[in-house]
């Protein structure tokens, strides 16, 4: 009987150390059990899960102004995907990417919206997920995360303030553009400026005349339209009169964009919080021209 | 000598350049690389651990340019959005290296003398620009206060091991703390001070990748405590620091040697001794040959405990001429003229301590530390009950009539006064068209109808 035993060395626990996991965002070096990107802050399940599948996920970014209803919207999205029979069909990779959709439809059931996305980037919540389309037989990988308003404005005040921000849109196959429509009926002018911002921005982090910006699909969409019937009849028409500077903007400079009016709430009403004082909450749920833009995006990816 | 001290405010604001959390107003003295530095690690939303009205936290880090950020973060009411939570409001003060040093490279006291100034209250809405903040004063290099109480909720070795244990953590959450900027403000008095800019700190914000602090406080839920250990962060409850853990029994032998300076310090009355050292210029000490140091100043402690000790080294603190007593001027004036035209003053010595928030306090005659405790643990009570403790009010109610019957309507009398102003602050800060009146208005009320009950 042989009293010999292969055993591990312990120190050679430490060897995984030495080969570093490149962030799937960034490209930056991280250890194997990393839970987030140490220089961008984006979680490290996306590198594991796609060096796994051996599938390079196609980005997805959607951006806008804080309060322009990104994280209502791509809950709703993501819950239209997955659930209802559609043209495309989303199945998440991991439980992280169930949690958006599980935030916004839980705080929708409660008749109250999702709380403001915080700035930090290690508490946005990111979605990786496969879709299936009825007419083709093949799959996409594809990977949404919900950003904060207010980093995506510092990122374009102060470029490379957000590295994941910068990576992500450097990086990206597409770009849904998220403009309030609410504010544009009260007459505030600042989305149009704030919206021409992020597009200048865009155009600038990769101005290739082929594989730049101006080549990729650009889907504006304006949000909170549900009160409003002329931007859900012709978004298009609705920016060129009430946002011409951008519609110009996106003539002149993207080839491949479309205009897109979508609404989630049917009404909203204010209610009086303790200690917090008046909060918008939705009197129901109307989920209108939500999953457009995102057909739209696909087709233009030639999915 | 007055100094000069950089400001910002980083909130969730409508601006002209966007909405939501920003960086809204900074004093003209900041370039654009620390005003982006200051926009990374503001805390935006729901970034503080506490839900209460009264939720703040104290903040310390170091920035590219050097400069030390000193900061609060307080919870402001409704947010603008009317999004629900929080708003988030944090005041950084930007204190260069020589200004620092000037407080005594203390956090807490860049902090309490701007709070006395009446520089730290919330402003809303917030101004579009701010002057750079004058500051006068200087501070001790410890917090004697802090330190002691901490020393009595902990004990010798208990607070030694919690000193210990920051200085031998790369990042650690600890938990258990009942007062944490006390807590903290006394960990920090007893590192060098040298060595001080290398342990950041928040005293009550949710642990971030974009605001990597070396010390901060756990959360209370289990599994955000998981969460908080997987991305390499120590939890460590105080618990386990408590001499009464049957665990610490003998623990000499793996004993820091600073950590043995401290306990042996605290243990024999040295705390006079300790602050000496600590004031002591040493440019090339650092984290790695603090054991050594700290072994080579325990030996050197006679280890015999002091008669009375802590007045005794109290007052000879105080009355060092090389070492400033810890004094932030407040612009309301120093010691009170009805006290300096009394006969008796003469054998009385009497020092303003001032709490995070501007409530000063009047020590008693310096012979008597009983009178001295009693007072510090009546400050203790009103800052405490005014923001939100439930325990501290009904103790308050229970002192504060004993005080007066013990110590005499004289000698709380300067207290009161103080202790009025402050809750006035308080009360002045509520939201002008709030119709619900905030917790921390209520308590500030509860707190000046007993105070007003019993005047003399």
């Amino acid at each position: 009987m042989s009293k010999r035993a292969t055993m591990p060395m312990d120190s050679y626990r430490l060897a995984q150390y030495a080969v570093q996991v490149p962030c799937y965002i960034c490209g930056e070096g991280n250890s194997f059990d990393g839970e987030y990107c140490r220089t961008c802050s984006a979680p490290m399940a996306l590198a594991h899960q796609s060096n796994s599948q051996k599938v390079n996920p196609m980005m997805i970014a959607a951006i806008g102004a804080s309060g322009a209803g990104k994280t209502v919207y791509l809950g709703m999205l993501m819950d239209m995907l997955s659930r209802r029979k559609s043209e495309f069909q989303a199945l998440a990779r991991g439980a992280f990417s169930i949690s958006l959709q599980q935030n916004t439809i839980s705080a929708l059931e409660q008749c109250r919206f999702p709380e403001k996305t915080p700035s930090e980037p290690d508490r946005w919540n990111w979605v990786h997920c496969q879709i299936r389309s009825r007419k083709h037989r093949r799959t996409a990988e594809m990977i949404v995360p919900d950003m904060a308003g207010e980093a995506i404005m510092e990122e374009i005040n102060h470029p490379k303030t957000y590295t994941v921000i910068r990576s992500l849109l450097t990086k990206c196959s597409a770009v849904m553009v998220l403009v309030d429509a609410s504010q544009i009926e009260r007459g505030k002018g600042d989305q149009d400026f704030f919206t021409m911002k992020l597009l200048s921005y865009l155009s600038e982090l990769d101005d290739d005349p082929k594989t730049g910006w101006c080549n990729r699909p650009v889907a504006v969409l304006f949000s909170k339209a549900d009160m409003n019937a002329d931007c859900l009849n012709d978004p298009e028409l609705y920016a060129k009169q009430h946002m011409r500077g951008l519609w110009e903007h996106c003539n002149e400079r993207y080839r491949r964009h479309a205009f897109f009016a979508a609404g989630v709430a049917g009404a909203c009403v204010y209610r009086a919080e303790l200690g917090v004082g008046a909060v918008q909450v939705p009197l129901r749920i109307e989920p209108r021209g939500v999953t457009e833009p995102f057909e739209w995006i696909i087709r233009q990816l030639k999915f | 000598m007055t100094c000069r001290i950089e400001q910002a405010i980083f909130t969730s604001a409508q601006t002209k350049h966007g909405d939501g959390y920003q960086l809204v107003t900074a004093s003209s003295g900041l370039d654009a690389k620390e005003q982006r530095e200051l926009a990374s690690w503001g805390p935006s939303h729901d970034s503080l651990l506490s839900t209460r009205s009264s939720a703040a936290s104290v903040n310390f880090f170091q920035l590219s340019s050097e400069s030390f950020a000193v900061s609060k973060t307080t919870a402001a009411g409704a947010e603008y959005s009317r999004r629900g939570g929080i708003q988030v409001y944090t005041h950084f003060l930007l204190v260069p290296p020589d200004v620092f040093a000037l407080f005594g490279s203390h956090p807490f006291a860049v902090l309490r003398a701007a709070v006395a100034e009446g520089k730290m209250r919330r402003q809303s809405p917030v101004p579009r620009s701010l002057d750079p903040l004058t500051l006068a004063g200087r501070a001790n290099v410890v917090d004697r206060t802090a330190v002691e109480r901490m020393k009595k909720q902990w004990g010798p070795k208990g607070f030694s091991r919690i000193v210990q244990k920051v200085l031998t953590s790369e990042r650690l959450a600890i938990s258990g703390a009942t007062d944490p900027e006390k807590l903290f403000s006394a960990i920090i008095s007893c590192l060098p001070k040298e060595l001080r800019v290398d342990f950041s700190f928040a005293s009550g914000l949710k642990f971030s990748n974009s605001r990597p602090f070396r010390v901060l406080l756990a959360p209370c839920e289990s599994d955000q405590q998981r969460q908080l250990a997987r991305r390499g962060c120590e939890i460590w409850d105080l618990d386990l620091a408590s001499e009464q853990n049957p665990t610490n029994d003998d623990d000499s032998q793996t004993e820091h040697g600073w950590a043995r300076f401290i306990r042996l310090s605290l243990e024999y009355g040295r705390v006079a001794d300790m602050t000496k050292q600590l004031q002591q210029h040493r440019p090339n000490v650092t984290l790695a040959s603090l054991d050594a140091l700290g072994q080579e100043l325990a030996d050197r402690i006679p280890q015999v405990n002091e008669s009375s000790p802590d007045t005794d080294d109290w007052r000879d603190t105080r009355t060092d001429v090389s070492v400033p007593p810890s004094i932030a001027i407040s612009h309301h004036g120093t010691i009170p003229s009805m006290l300096q035209s009394e006969p008796s003053v003469a054998t009385i010595c009497v020092e303003r301590s001032l709490k995070p928030d501007g409530v000063a306090a009047i020590s008693a005659p310096c012979h008597d530390p009983h009178i001295v405790a009693q007072l510090e643990l009546l400050d203790d009570l009103v800052f405490d009950a005014i923001n939100g403790s439930y325990d501290a009010m009904k103790k308050f109610f229970a002192e504060w009539p004993n005080a007066i019957s013990q110590l005499g309507h004289d000698v709380v009398g300067e207290s009161r006064k103080h202790y009025v102003r402050f809750a006035l602050q308080v009360w002045n800060e509520r939201e002008a068209d709030d119709k619900l009146l905030s917790k921390r208005c209520a308590d500030a009320l509860d707190v000046l109808c007993v105070l007003m009950q019993t005047e003399g």
